[in-house]
């Protein structure tokens, strides 16, 4: 956990220089700023050992009132594995194979013009469920089964947004986790909607 | 190099032996893993570690292997897969007799004439995923003329052609009333439903046989998917299975 912490706070100071290079470059003094909260809906694809697809809910609120600024963020990622080993003569039944990673983090935001980059260090839980019942046809069996596993989500995200309207943009978005087993979290991305919830207003 | 007239194929032998393999007398268990090209160096790690740790004794210990890392991906679905299927893999199935008949009459014996294998020390089996298919297989052959008696299955492919494995363990036990073995075997619990449930069912099974002479041990391993869940998975089995 320590070294987890460090690589954080590492990688949070790595984004130092970045932040204080945004300061500078203001928005122009004739807008009074408001930066938008945001809210991202998000359709993901994912997996390190099965593949998952899912979605993913996350709100940003900008600490700084500048154009690059740092942002919290708060996200719901959740994705289901739709189809396991199963095979005509073994296959599952009532059947969960699902992750819910809820997370906050830090990341920093680039705008230029209409297009938005973030870079994201997401910390949070990784909850794997699994559930169901096993229905052996070849053989004669039905078993149920059950396991959950809480594990750490941790990791770099990625987005690059496109502004297709003033308060709406559309983008791709990405995940790479920073731990020894991706099983525990695997790597995703996807597409992602953003809704800007408050906007630039005109003095 | 070892050629096989039954598989007609080669394998690549992988050999470790113990440090003071020459200054010693008498002779050692012999331990066989499987996916010898890609897992070698690992495995001969855990041995080498487990007896300078003393959770095991030192053994001659025999990786089978085809050369290279991309012939050990293609001929691993040919050899550890008991049964043939149609469109699960673009290789070759079905070869796990061949195989299995290949370890049992051509390598053990030459392995035997090469060096110094106690085989009342114990022969022991370990393999990953469709390794881990293949170490049952062995398991559920005839037990009189199985040249194995302990056993690490490990993250076992249980899915392939819909539990076709459990079938031999039913034909073992229609012909045997005993099982004369040691076998640890685990499963991730990161692992699918699939998987879950049949190594659940599996271990009842075995347990339910009630063979009076069978050591077995299972272990679900909290927070393992199925990729890493080979190494600790030898480390713990090899202690387990070596130390009666």
């Amino acid at each position: 956990m320590y070294s987890i912490l460090r690589k954080y706070f590492l990688i949070t100071l790595g984004l130092l220089p970045t932040l204080l290079f945004g300061q500078i470059e203001q928005i122009p003094p004739m807008e009074k700023v408001k930066m938008p909260h945001n809210l991202h809906i998000g359709a993901n694809i994912g997996g390190a050992e099965a593949l998952y697809y899912g979605i993913q809910l996350k709100y940003g609120i900008p600490l700084m009132k500048t154009r690059h600024h740092l942002t919290a963020l708060f996200s719901l990622t959740s994705y289901f594995n739709l189809r396991g080993e199963a095979t005509e003569g073994s296959y599952l039944k009532n059947d969960v194979d699902m992750r819910l990673i809820p997370a906050m983090g830090l990341g920093y935001v680039l705008t230029f013009k209409k297009v938005r980059l973030m870079f994201e260090v997401p910390v949070g839980t990784s909850i794997a469920i699994t559930k169901g019942i096993l229905v052996n046809d070849r053989i004669g069996f039905e078993r149920p089964y059950s396991n959950t596993d809480m594990l750490l989500h941790f990791g770099l995200g990625f987005s690059a947004k496109y502004r297709v309207k003033p308060r709406h943009m559309l983008g791709i978005y990405g995940f790479m986790p920073i731990l020894k087993d991706r099983a525990w979290s695997p790597p995703f991305g996807g597409i992602g909607w953003t809704l800007l919830i408050s906007r630039y207003t005109k003095s | 190099m070892m050629n096989s007239t039954i598989v007609g194929d080669n394998y690549t032998l992988y050999v470790s032996l113990p440090i003071f393999y020459d200054d010693a007398m008498g002779g050692f268990p012999l331990v066989v893993g499987l996916d010898g090209d890609i897992e070698f160096s690992r495995m001969r790690d855990i041995v080498v570690d487990g007896w300078g740790k003393g959770t095991m004794p030192a053994v001659v210990f025999v990786a089978i292997g085809y050369g290279s890392d991309e012939a050990n991906n293609e001929k691993r679905n040919r050899d550890y897969t008991p049964t043939a299927t149609v469109g699960i893999e673009d290789t070759e199935t079905g070869g796990a007799e061949n195989f299995y008949l290949f370890i049992r009459d051509e390598l053990i014996p030459e392995l035997e004439s090469r060096y110094r294998i106690d085989s009342t020390k114990g022969k022991t089996l370990m393999g990953h995923s469709y390794g881990g298919l293949f170490t049952f297989y062995a398991m559920f052959q005839e037990r009189a003329s199985n040249p194995f008696n302990r056993f690490i299955p490990v993250a076992t492919s249980f899915w392939y052609d819909s539990g076709s494995i459990f079938e031999s363990e039913e034909a073992y036990a229609q012909t045997h009333t005993d099982f004369d073995a040691r076998v640890y075997t685990t499963m991730g619990s990161l692992e699918g439903g699939v998987m879950l449930a049949s190594f659940a069912e599996m271990n009842e099974r075995l347990e339910g046989r009630a063979y009076p002479s069978l050591s077995f041990y299972h272990e679900l391993l909290p927070k393992y998917g199925h990729s890493r869940s080979d190494y600790i998975s030898y480390e713990r089995g090899l202690a387990y299975v070596l130390n009666p």
